[in-house]
């Protein structure tokens, strides 16, 4: 049975392959990209994690019922050293700054999940302000899991420019 | 700390600095109610999405606003860290996520109130009483973070935005 991912799994989805392309294009190798907090501690270092928590809703314009999105993006970085973690931030603070394309996914339901059979280009993301957050567990690092040690969560208030 | 930026438009800075002078003591005043709000805000966020809504609330009774400066201007934080830090030092994890505080035996205790024996159904009726029982477990899962104080830093940018623009177009 075919189904479609609602907003804000259709962002997810869209940075998250958006992510993928732009890796392999710029040569990066054995990076993961994960959507799920708890998978992220049985993966391979590096890791960037994608999650749309939040969206923030306003109306278009004064009297009409048209709403435009405002999703808060989190992108968090859990590098396999220091050096890895600054340069995987900034490669994707570089690589999202001016958006991406926004796709509307159809799916078919598996018994192992959801199969994605289709996707449609019918917007774009505005990436509006980038913060970046050291993460600190307030510990000595040497102490932690090795995936707690170099990690950098990137908050990213976005604009979806489409619009029903 | 959140610094404001405000930009003119269509008046030069002299006018538009001596206009909303006018005003001043209104935004100080708007201001204040906001930094109060998000602090609500900030403990109604980590009430609904903790997840044990039952568990105490150590964490959330340790944030509050302190007006730290009232000369030349209005400083105010919300959560001292070094308070919260004494009464909640779970409140990194809580916010970031990790499995710093997992792998291995938690100190004997159970589960109160509801099925005081450590079960999936037990986490999510109780709190973890340290010497209220015998039983102990191995915390496995990494403890998923919540970014309360990135959303509520969200929410005060966005309100701050909004309080600004609407004092500003009162201007006239």
């Amino acid at each position: 049975m075919a189904g479609k991912y609602r907003h804000t799994r259709n962002i997810e989805a869209s940075l998250i392959d958006f992510i993928k392309i732009k890796l392999e294009e710029d040569g990066w190798k054995s990076i993961n990209v994960e959507k799920s907090f708890a998978r992220v501690y049985k993966l391979q270092l590096p890791v960037i994690l994608i999650k749309v928590p939040t969206t923030n809703y306003e109306k278009l314009e004064v009297g009409s019922n048209i709403i435009l999105r405002n999703p808060v993006i989190y992108i968090e970085i859990f590098g396999s050293d220091d050096g890895n973690k600054l340069d995987l931030k900034d490669w994707v603070i570089d690589t999202i700054k001016n958006g991406f394309d926004y796709y509307e996914y159809t799916i078919e339901k598996q018994e192992d999940g959801g199969k994605v059979t289709r996707k449609d280009k019918v917007g774009y993301v505005f990436i509006r302000r980038i913060t970046e957050t050291e993460v600190n567990l307030g510990v000595d690092k040497s102490s932690l899991d090795e995936h707690d040690r170099y990690r950098t969560l990137l908050t990213i208030n976005a604009t979806l420019n489409y619009i029903q | 700390m959140i610094t404001i930026q405000i930009q003119s438009y269509g008046l030069d800075p002299i006018s538009f600095a001596q206009k909303l002078q006018s005003v001043w003591f209104e935004f100080q005043s708007e201001a204040y109610d906001l930094v109060n709000r998000t602090r609500e805000y900030m403990v109604n966020y980590i009430n609904t999405h903790k997840v044990r809504p039952k568990s105490g609330s150590k964490l959330e009774d340790s944030i509050q606003v302190e007006t730290i400066n009232t000369i030349g201007g209005i400083e105010m934080g919300i959560g001292n860290i070094d308070k919260i830090q004494q009464i909640a030092p779970y409140w990194r994890i809580l916010n970031f996520g990790g499995v710093s505080n997992t792998g291995h035996y938690v100190p004997l205790g159970s589960f109160i109130p509801g099925e005081p024996k450590p079960s999936k159904q037990a986490f999510r009726q109780g709190q973890w009483t340290v010497g209220a029982g015998k039983f102990t477990f191995i915390a496995k899962r990494p403890i998923q973070g919540i970014h309360y104080i990135e959303d509520s830093t969200n929410f005060l940018e966005s309100n701050i935005k909004d309080l600004l623009n609407n004092l500003i177009s009162n201007l006239e």
